[in-house]
């Protein structure tokens, strides 16, 4: 079971003047159980793409597969795909209608037919899953909240349905750092115990080094990468071409080797390059 | 100098009132850079709001102290003393060109025409919007619609311009270009910089760090200070620069080792041992 674009087109405006190919021959694998980043500077086609995934959009030429299921604007094809795949946009709390935050997050679980237990334990696990303590904050207004708690009850809301593969564009823009950590934690978490597929659509490049073992890299409407984050960051031209940046271990593994230091460490990411200084120090300390 | 004197501000809810921001005493120079760290719902914005006038507080009071006359202390005036850049510039444009969207500020400033063609033309040329002037805002990236906001603010010549997370939607390529932008900002009209900020780079570019933490300025340091007092960092929801974690594991042997915040300057210092 997976996610598969096979030679995907999208082009907005067609046949119009302003025509616009938004994304241009994508074809790429998105394995079950992954955590995957998708990359590219503004206008890349990244929210296009993602758009793709639970036809929210549908594409112009070539195929997009969720579970063997090609997805089509064909009303039972389309209720089993949103069955299973999950957005967070951008900006989630913009949507925000409900009186209460209790309200507000168990929209989604209602309107899939969950009992009212269901609906219940689905609430106030994904409010935990988020940090929100759900005593607390669940008979709030979710309008009286500060523009990052608000964030985690959209993401909430989402989560709470269960979904199988669960996108998030741009989740952690606005959260401090300490919630973004811990936002993605949780998400690393939800995805080993409950099996979630999480794809991650972000501009931070730290998180996305910690976070996600694939990484797709959009350009121009195309795939100007696929494959292990590692690899991608290790090629510093092309993480320039692609008018992104390196994460910071990265620029301190190179930072460290470009003025000859006695320290030498890989490229990786964090925790990893902290042990592999340890070592690194520990050596040294016996010479 | 823009001062604030013991600030408070506080809401009315439906649970009774909520003190959002307590006691505040800050002093932000003129042409300085700041930057105000915290946790989400620690007061940053409501912060912003106050010290941009579009807020009154509570009690205390927020005022423009001029360098040369203080006699002609005064409250500060929204838009004209300090323009407020928001996260998203897609709620704070409004016109159907880039130029009049410049312009909408100061149409309601009542100017002479021709000092408002100036003022607009101007704004186009320091944030090198000039090819731009006739587009449709919504048809620009989000790195230039940013810029186009900051044009919009600056035209009504501030003193200083506060920036409430303004990069944070921005790829990297448009943040970089963004902040370089507010720098020159600030190193050649002596514009005053704060940055309401979750990104170290943008904590790093500051010399003095305000940490809200539940209302209450817990720290204004440098920002070396702020990362080398850890429990400041953990009230203020920061998480610790790689650069600092593998200097403090580097002070575990040598105990002499520099606190360096950036991945070059740790190498650097590695590169200083005997």
């Amino acid at each position: 079971m997976s996610i598969e674009l096979k030679n995907v087109d999208y082009v907005y405006d067609s046949g119009e003047p302003f025509e616009y190919f938004a994304l241009r021959g994508i074809s790429l694998h998105i394995d079950d159980g992954a955590f995957v980043g998708i990359v590219g500077r503004t206008g890349s086609g990244k929210s296009t793409l993602v758009e793709h995934l639970n036809g929210l959009l549908f594409s112009a030429r070539g195929d997009v597969i969720v579970d063997d299921e090609i997805v089509s604007n064909e009303r039972t094809v389309l209720a089993k795909v949103r069955r299973r795949v999950g957005i967070v946009f951008q900006y989630p709390e913009d949507q925000f209608f409900a009186e209460t935050i209790f309200e507000e997050v168990a929209f989604g679980c209602r309107n899939y037919g969950f009992s009212k237990e269901q609906v219940d334990e689905s609430v106030h696990k994904a409010m935990s899953t988020v940090g929100l303590d759900p005593e607390r904050f669940l008979s709030l207004s979710p309008f009286q909240l500060s523009g990052g708690e608000q964030r985690r009850v959209a993401i909430a809301s989402v989560i709470a349905m269960g979904q199988k593969y669960i996108i998030l564009d741009e989740p952690t823009a606005g959260l401090d750092s300490g919630s973004k950590l811990a936002v993605l934690t949780e998400l690393e978490s939800l995805r080993q115990t409950a099996n979630v597929t999480v794809i991650l659509v972000s501009h931070n490049m730290d998180e996305v080094a910690e976070f996600c073992k694939q990484v797709v890299v959009l350009d121009g409407g195309t795939v100007a990468f696929q494959g292990s984050t590692d690899a991608f960051f290790s090629d510093a031209d092309l993480v320039d071409r692609t008018g992104l940046e390196l994460p910071q271990s990265y620029r301190l593994a190179r930072a460290l080797k470009e003025c000859g230091s006695t320290l030498t460490v890989n490229e990786c990411s964090t925790d990893r390059m902290l042990d592999s200084l340890r070592l690194c120090v520990s050596d040294l300390g016996g010479a | 100098m823009i001062c604030l004197d013991k600030v408070s501000y506080q809401i009315e809810t439906s649970a009774g009132a909520v003190q959002v921001l307590r006691d505040i005493d800050l002093e932000l120079p003129d042409g300085s850079i700041s930057a105000i760290v915290g946790p989400n719902g620690s007061g940053k914005s409501t912060l912003a709001r106050l010290v941009s006038g579009l807020l009154r507080p509570t009690s205390g009071s927020v005022r423009l102290l001029p360098d040369v006359d203080v006699q002609t202390v005064m409250d500060v005036r929204p838009g004209l003393d300090v323009g407020l850049v928001f996260q998203n510039p897609d709620n704070q444009l409004v016109a159907t060109t880039v130029e009049d969207d410049i312009a909408f500020g100061l149409e309601n400033l009542e100017l002479p025409h021709a000092e408002m063609v100036r003022r607009v033309g101007d704004a186009l040329h320091l944030l090198g919007l000039e090819q731009f002037r006739d587009y449709p805002p919504h048809r620009l990236s989000g790195g230039q619609k940013q810029k186009v906001a900051i044009a919009g603010v600056l035209a009504m010549k501030p003193s200083f311009l506060i920036l409430d997370e303004a990069t944070s939607l921005l790829d990297p390529t448009n943040r970089r270009e963004v902040m370089q932008t507010v720098l020159r900002l600030n190193n050649e009209l002596g514009i005053g910089i704060v940055m309401v900020t979750h990104l170290l780079d943008e904590v790093l570019v500051a010399s003095r760090v305000g940490v809200l933490a539940n209302g209450v300025l817990a720290a204004w340091d440098s920002p070396r200070g702020i990362f080398s007092n850890s429990a400041v960092v953990e009230l203020g929801g920061l998480v610790l620069p790689l650069s600092a974690r593998a200097s403090f594991l580097m002070q575990e042997r040598w105990t002499d080792f520099p606190l360096c915040l950036t991945p070059e300057e740790f190498a650097r210092a590695t590169c200083q041992l005997s």
